[in-house]
């Protein structure tokens, strides 16, 4: 299998042909297409998304050995084997669906294996230092991924941020991918080509000169979104409250050993990087003035 | 006199945060954590399994300038809102 290229700092081996890839070096992790059945195990999944709740149907499983295994509607079953560092993907044939599935749940079980915390969040990079946007689901997270990605910044990830935290905190850059929504996607005109268009959203993958590696970059900060009806502002937000808002987004499952592993990562987190509300209006007008403003919040840090 | 050595409850976590901004308790069982200040981030440290309330205060009295007149009071209301929420257990007890 071919060195295709990096995601959230693995060197990528596959037959795939894959959209939203990096340049660089990482540790190699294969990811290979399947044509087999599994059977459902008999235990109870580690956790499930309702469809209702989340754009796919999923549930997934630990088999014994440190596999896992993942069933999404729709596609099929997909076996990840966090420490051989392998994906098994099933055969479908929409190749950008499948891709983007590859870099959430089975991506995230490699990263968390090495030690790295997963957060339900977007990160862009500022004059060399990242910070994360992040935001319940609907609250124009991703239009301001893009209107950054518009402004010249780099986007390290737009749904899913891989945070190393065993050194100073930094951001392992992910997929090279936003999915618009389609009117953010008419007002927006990303440095990127459009892979595919689906559920109201286009799907776009980066320009490769714009993409760079998935070196870490420092993370600076973090930077929780809010709505306002007028004022662009940034104000420092306790981190013991900050918890609350990063738990939310962090992934776990329900064991005691994993519960623990996300409590102490998220402390680390928020004990070292600062955490602030951004709250601007959900307009397009001003995307501009918020990235702005952002740009000027790490600047000034420095 | 307050003999009750306090200890943490099973399944509970603390972690400590920077410096002045006290620290977090996180019970595993019901994924809620609790926020302590800068005191209360004193207080659970003490908890060694061997020291009792009455120890605990001693040491406050001593570790901080002008303690408040109230200080047991204070500190035993404390750990009695830890031990309601399920955080500690008086030792010897069973969780």
């Amino acid at each position: 299998m071919n060195s295709l290229g990096t995601c959230y700092g693995y060197d990528i081996h596959s037959t795939m042909d894959l959209s939203y890839l990096r340049g660089g070096k990482g540790q190699r992790l294969h990811v290979s297409v399947v044509d087999v059945d599994h059977p459902v195990p008999d235990e109870d999944p580690l956790l499930e998304w309702s469809p209702r709740d989340h754009p796919f149907g999923a549930a997934l499983w630990y088999l014994s050995g440190g596999l896992y295994q993942l069933w999404v509607d729709g596609m099929g079953w997909f076996r990840i084997d966090p420490q051989g560092l392998r994906i098994e993907v099933p055969v479908v044939t929409d190749l950008v669906r499948l891709e983007e599935r590859i870099w959430g749940i089975p991506a995230l079980l490699c990263f968390l294996e090495r030690g790295d915390l997963p957060l339900n969040a977007a990160a862009v990079e500022i004059d060399g230092r990242a910070i994360i946007l992040a935001a319940p689901g609907r609250a124009g997270k991703t239009t301001l991924v893009g209107a950054c990605a518009v402004a010249g910044l780099r986007v390290l990830s737009e749904d899913l941020t891989c945070i190393r935290l065993d050194g100073p905190p930094a951001v392992v850059p992910g997929p090279a991918m936003i999915r618009l929504r389609e009117d953010a996607a008419s007002h927006l005109k990303i440095p990127g080509r459009v892979v595919g268009q689906s559920n109201g959203r286009v799907h776009i993958g980066l320009d490769s000169a714009e993409r760079g590696t998935c070196e870490p970059v420092p993370l600076v900060g973090i930077f929780l979104l809010g709505k306002s009806a007028e004022e662009v502002t940034i104000e420092a937000h306790p981190p013991v409250d900050a918890l609350s808002d990063l738990w939310a987004l962090s992934f776990r499952v329900s064991t005691d050993a994993d519960q623990t592993r996300c409590f102490n990562g998220v402390v680390d987190l928020v004990s070292e990087v600062p955490v602030y509300d951004l709250y601007r209006p959900l307009t397009f007008e001003t995307l501009p003035q918020v990235v702005r403003a952002l740009e000027g919040s790490v600047l000034q840090g420095s | 006199m307050n003999e009750v050595v306090y200890v943490p409850a099973p399944r509970v976590v603390f972690r400590s945060l920077k410096e002045g901004e006290g620290g977090v308790l996180l019970h595993v069982g019901t994924g809620q954590y609790h926020g302590v200040n800068q005191t209360g981030a004193y207080l659970w440290e003490r908890l060694d399994g061997t020291r009792t309330v009455e120890n605990i205060v001693a040491g406050v009295t001593k570790d901080f300038m002008d303690p408040p007149a109230d200080l047991d009071a204070l500190i035993e209301s404390f750990f009695a809102d830890l031990a309601e929420r399920g955080l500690v257990i008086p030792d010897g007890t069973d969780a």
